[in-house]
């Protein structure tokens, strides 16, 4: 199962100036800085709205798309937290402890960059915060691989002594070479992603399970600060924050969520007998309408009794539509349930009742 | 299933935008009700070439909250509204 890293974000991940103009912001002076207007996203929201007024007629959808990413950018009207304004340590230009990464480190983050698995997400908070890798995420690799095993048949579970070897090969022997690192670690988390793609809902409880997990810790050990956090680490704090309420989480969401359809399609395909839950039936529509044909008489005003044999001529005409009896039945296929409509004649619709067994023919 | 926000992923598919833009744009149009995306998607796929505008304008913003700067805002709004009028006048003409 392939999944894309959510590198779109590095930008605030990092800390890296965008644009021309946020780079010569960030050599402001503090003092500066301080003189800048406070945002207020309702404010600006407002008079961009009053602004755009004028257009909404003629670029209605360019007019849209530009409300939309300032909306989104503020975080107004979303179904998860955008609110960059949130990440209130989030400061232009400031670069992100890279360079303070130590060479095993680095070493580290490179071999976990190389492994195809479904934990973009600790790679990617490994990757911009190396303290979290240290302090947390191994400790949640560790859960989410007995997490993710729960509805796997025994026969396909991974041992709990394997999972902590797996773990504490990444943890203290991935550089020393105690445990072929790449080997355990690939081999495990390739038969995880099998089973994902079997089971894309434990992608999802797993990944729901992650953005709580993660936000809970940003919120309970980072959020609490009681004099022993730094400036930088408090801003660390709020960016982790951010991005357990947003992205990667979302993104990771619906892969899953997609996946999950296909699944259900698929397996609607494949439903040939099921238990009838709802009948529905579309009686024939029979409409009238207009037929315009050429040759419609048209006086000559002024002119009694001539009259011009041209234009059109309205008619009555009908417009059917064949009446429908559907069904919808509900099945398991590999496991699954899924519902499907399938479409009946009258007299096997007047026949079946709600929970009675329906099977379909299938063409051989 | 989010029909217009994979529509969207589609349409950027097929952009010069480099993957981690299109990344971004994708996941900024995912933190909205699907049903909000749909002028979006009419608007990628009858200009495609307002894929780029919209994302200059993005990251424009973005820039501009992330260093709380209200300067960075507005100049980002004057190019939008500048956009706007040349994309009118165009229209006019």
């Amino acid at each position: 199962m392939s999944r894309e890293m959510p590198s779109e974000d590095n930008s605030i991940l990092e800390g890296q100036p965008e644009t021309q103009a946020q780079e010569e912001s960030a050599l402001k002076s503090p003092a500066e800085s301080l003189e800048r207007e406070p945002l207020n996203a309702e404010q600006l929201l407002e008079d961009e709205k009053t602004r755009l007024k004028a257009f909404k007629r003629k670029a209605t959808k360019m007019v849209a798309a530009f409300m939309l990413a300032s909306s989104i950018t503020f975080g107004v009207g979303c179904n998860r937290d955008t609110n960059l304004l949130k990440g209130q340590g989030v400061q232009a230009g400031e670069t992100l402890q890279k360079s303070e990464k130590s060479e095993e480190e680095q070493e580290f983050i490179k071999k976990l960059e190389a492994i195809p698995s479904t934990f973009e997400t600790w790679r990617v908070v490994a990757k911009d915060w190396d303290y979290m890798y240290q302090h947390i995420n191994l400790r949640v690799l560790k859960n989410n691989l007995e997490a993710l095993q729960e509805n796997v048949p025994a026969e396909q579970r991974i041992s709990e002594a394997r999972i902590d070897e797996l773990v504490r090969g990444l943890d203290s022997d991935a550089s020393s070479g105690k445990i072929d690192f790449k080997q355990s670690v690939e081999e495990e988390l390739k038969r995880i992603d099998s089973i994902i793609d079997g089971k894309p809902e434990l992608l999802l409880n797993e990944t729901q399970n992650l953005g709580r997990e993660i936000y809970q810790y940003a919120d309970s050990t980072l959020g609490n600060n009681d004099g022993k956090l730094d400036a930088k680490e408090e801003e660390k704090a709020n960016q982790i924050r951010y991005m357990s309420s947003s992205f990667v989480v979302r993104d990771m969401e619906l892969e899953a969520q997609e996946r999950i359809g296909q699944l259900n399609e698929q397996a609607a395909e494949k439903l040939t007998e099921g238990t009838i839950i709802e009948k529905s039936h579309e009686p024939k529509k029979v409409r009238g309408r207009l037929v315009f044909v050429p040759g419609g008489n048209r006086v000559v005003k002024g002119i009694p009794g001539l009259a011009v044999g041209f234009g059109l001529k309205a008619i009555p005409g009908l417009r059917v539509k064949s009446e429908q009896f559907v069904v919808t039945i509900k099945g398991t296929v590999d496991g699954r349930e899924v519902t499907k409509e399938v479409g009946v004649d009258k007299e096997t619709y007047d026949r079946l009742s709600s929970g009675d067994t329906y099977r379909v023919e299938v063409e051989k | 299933m989010d029909n217009n926000l994979y529509k969207i992923k589609q349409l950027l598919a097929n952009t010069d935008l480099s993957p981690e833009d299109q990344k971004a744009l994708y996941v900024m149009f995912s933190a909205k009700d699907d049903a909000e995306l749909e002028p979006v998607v009419e608007l990628f796929v009858e200009q495609p070439e307002s894929v780029m505008l919209i994302n200059d304008n993005f990251k424009a913003k973005k820039a501009a909250v992330l260093a709380k700067d209200k300067s960075l805002w507005d100049k980002a709004i004057n190019d939008e509204v500048a956009t706007l009028e040349q994309l009118t006048k165009s229209k006019k003409s």
